[in-house]
């Protein structure tokens, strides 16, 4: 498959994963995700993120049972922390644009992850505080997204259903919406779901 | 009734562990992430609590797990479906527990 369709099917495919098999990451291989986020867009490419990576089995158990959002047990889990620090010497605002930067990182990690073979999902449903005590954070680094990744369990994937099928004619507007008292039409896109 | 001893001081520090944490991210989370989040603590303890349990209580609690997946990808597509569910499982329980406390035939 030519290079260009590897990128488009890597993000095809990609799946969020919440069960895993008992089996060790590589530490080569979290190295390899966490340098894909490094690759992602950044806000005046200011790299105000700062990763924890977990592979203690005891400690990953501990930050899962204060993250309601991890119900498997990952065979590692990188948590993406904002460095107040760097933001305040930056001269950036601690604002909640900062967090796009998060997401951005955390994509690229997750496709990075899954072109290894590896699986996961973004988790922000976590008590920040309690993280901040199992990791010994310092005050200037502020828990913002987790990433809990390991092999894939081999389960049928449960994906949450939408509320209706979703096209993507209905997702798109071209240039801009029409003009006139109704406002907008929403589905002026072509047929292709 | 049973007094048998089905969570261990792990299992249940585990339990409130994730019921504290998920009263505080449900602050800042979709509403109907709470339902969510209680079927999955349900759910856990179910796995947990059901090998260790008599054969009568096992059976309840499978009964009772055995559901909560499939029920749980009907939150959004179809909250009439959810709903009604839910609905099955409270009945599920109440039936299972007044067979326990001897209210009604098995």
């Amino acid at each position: 498959m030519p290079a260009r369709a590897l990128v488009f099917e890597t993000m095809r495919t990609r799946r969020v994963v919440r069960s895993w098999r008992e089996q060790p990451v590589s530490r080569a291989d979290l190295l390899r995700v966490v340098r894909a986020a490094r690759w992602a867009p950044a806000a005046g490419n200011r790299r105000l993120q700062r990763y924890v990576i977990i592979q203690d089995l005891a400690l990953i158990r501990l930050v899962r049972a204060v993250s309601p959002g991890i119900t498997g047990i990952p065979s590692a889990i990188i948590v993406i922390c904002l460095d107040r620090e760097r933001v305040a010497r930056l001269g950036s605002r601690f604002e909640p644009l900062l967090y796009l930067d998060v997401g951005t990182a955390g994509q690229n990690m997750l496709l990075a992850a899954h072109a290894l073979s590896l699986g996961g999902g973004p988790v922000t449903s976590f008590s920040a505080e309690a993280v901040r005590v199992l990791l010994r954070l310092p005050p200037s680094l502020a828990p913002a997204m987790l990433i809990p990744l390991g092999f894939p369990a081999p389960e049928p994937v449960r994906k949450v259903l939408p509320d209706a099928p979703v096209r993507l004619s209905e997702l798109v507007i071209w240039e801009r919406f029409p003009a006139g008292p109704s406002g907008h039409q929403v589905g002026q896109g072509g047929g292709e779901k | 009734m049973s007094e048998t001893l089905v969570l261990s001081e792990d299992d249940a520090l585990d339990v409130v562990a994730f019921l504290v944490t998920a009263a505080r991210t449900l602050l800042d989370e979709p509403v109907d992430y709470g339902p969510m989040r209680l079927l999955s603590a349900a759910h856990h303890v179910c796995n947990v609590a059901a090998p260790r349990s008599s054969t009568a209580g096992r059976a309840l609690l499978e009964e009772i797990g055995a559901g909560i997946p499939d029920g749980l990808r009907q939150r959004v597509r179809d909250p009439a479906a959810y709903r009604a569910f839910l609905d099955g499982l409270c009945t599920t329980i109440a039936r299972g527990l007044a067979v326990r406390a001897g209210q009604e035939a098995p």
